[in-house]
């Protein structure tokens, strides 16, 4: 007993020396691990509020852009109700669905989680939706028919796309079936290998003329969509696919995912 | 189209601080058989003028000059007054639009809005304040 009391009185005095003696090397090591996850913490918070700061603008810029857009919208309008000419009035319609195919991509972005990426397939099914809606004829409605795959893209080529778009959706409602008789239209995006796809417009219209040449056209629809094929550095096709009139663009996506 | 829904011509008042939009706005509701009461670009002025007026549309944006949104105008009128409110609105965030969700509106409209979309839109806000009158009525 004795014996057992002693040993605890020589391990305490031990233990107690070599704390006195390694505390002094320990404590400011620890306090400095303290302080340094303390900075690590604060440095995260302040990124994170500076992330959630430059989300907040970059939404508003969105914002400004659209509501911006939209005045530019209301003087087509006001400058169309100063003619009674019916081609005028068109054409200052036409101009309003280029500013709205612009408008979307800003909607579907200030939407979006990722402020700089769109999914294209979700904006040409809403864009195309628009169309539809502005060339709608109840009596005999052209039926549209939208087969997506998922393709990220950025707002740099999201803008010119769905310029293109909206002018192949435009073109195939005004000339494809300029009676006003009922059909279909098609619109189709493929990914195909390399991180390229195809933008399909296809109509089941009165079909393009055989004599139509594509590099001397007047239409400025068709015009507009040679520069932005470039703009996009893509292939434009327009031809015919047994009886329907096919406009095809293949690009390569510059942020695809698989 | 929606006056014909009722024996007097509607009367719509718009508040929007873009002055091009709620000129656009005007002319469309004008072409659509409104008579457009006022255009204001606050929303103080909006409950002012929706109180002493009562209007039977009101086309409300959210952001607007002033200390109130849109939203809240729209909560301030509809607390004591029938109308029908359509939101026409670039803001679209989850936010905005839980907030607007909550008042009694009859529609939303983003900036820009196609032309149909606004003569849809109205027509069935018009339509539901209809049923809303026939509903007290009967």
């Amino acid at each position: 007993m004795y014996v057992f009391s002693a040993s605890v009185k020589v391990f305490t005095a031990i233990a107690s020396v070599t704390t006195a003696a390694v505390l002094p090397l320990v404590v400011p090591r620890v306090l400095a691990l303290v302080q340094q996850a303390k900075a690590t913490e604060q440095a995260t918070a302040e990124l994170r509020a500076s992330e959630e700061r430059k989300e907040a603008l970059l939404r508003e810029v969105h914002h400004r852009v659209k509501n911006n857009l939209a005045v530019i919208c209301s003087l087509f309008y006001l400058q169309s109700t100063h003619t009674e000419d019916a081609e005028t009035v068109q054409i200052f319609q036409e101009m309003e669905n280029r500013v709205h195919s612009m408008a979307l991509v800003h909607e579907n972005l200030y939407r979006s989680e990722n402020l700089a990426r769109i999914d294209f397939a979700e904006y040409a099914r809403a864009l195309a939706n628009d169309i539809l809606g502005s060339y709608e004829n109840p009596v005999a409605p052209v039926r549209l028919n939208v087969e997506l795959e998922p393709v990220v893209m950025s707002v740099d080529q999201a803008i010119p796309c769905g310029l293109i778009l909206n002018e192949l959706i435009s073109n195939s409602f005004k000339h494809g079936f300029p009676k006003g008789d009922g059909g279909e239209i098609k619109v189709t995006l493929r990914r195909t290998s390399g991180g390229a796809c195809t933008l399909c417009v296809e109509d089941t219209g009165v079909g393009i003329p055989s004599d139509f040449d594509m590099n001397n056209t007047k239409s400025l629809g068709l015009r507009l969509v040679r520069s932005l094929t470039r703009q996009v550095r893509g292939a434009f096709e327009l031809g015919r696919v047994g009886s329907r009139t096919s406009a095809q663009l293949r690009f390569k996506v510059d942020c695809y995912v698989p | 189209m929606c006056p014909n829904l009722h024996a007097y011509r509607l009367r719509a008042l718009i508040v929007e601080d873009e002055a091009l939009i709620a000129d656009e706005l005007s002319q469309r509701l004008s072409r659509l058989g409104f008579s457009v009461i006022a255009a204001v670009d606050s929303a103080e002025q909006g409950i002012a003028i929706a109180t002493r007026e009562r209007p039977d549309l009101i086309l409300m944006d959210i952001r607007l000059k002033g200390e109130l949104d849109g939203v809240q105008a729209a909560d301030a009128i509809r607390q004591h007054l029938d109308v029908s409110i359509v939101y026409v609105s670039a803001l679209s965030d989850d936010c905005t639009v839980e907030r607007a969700k909550k008042t009694d509106h009859d529609g939303f409209l983003l900036k820009p809005f196609h032309r149909t979309d606004l003569q849809d839109t109205i027509e069935i806000a018009m339509r539901r304040r209809a049923a809303r009158i026939r509903g007290r009525t009967q």
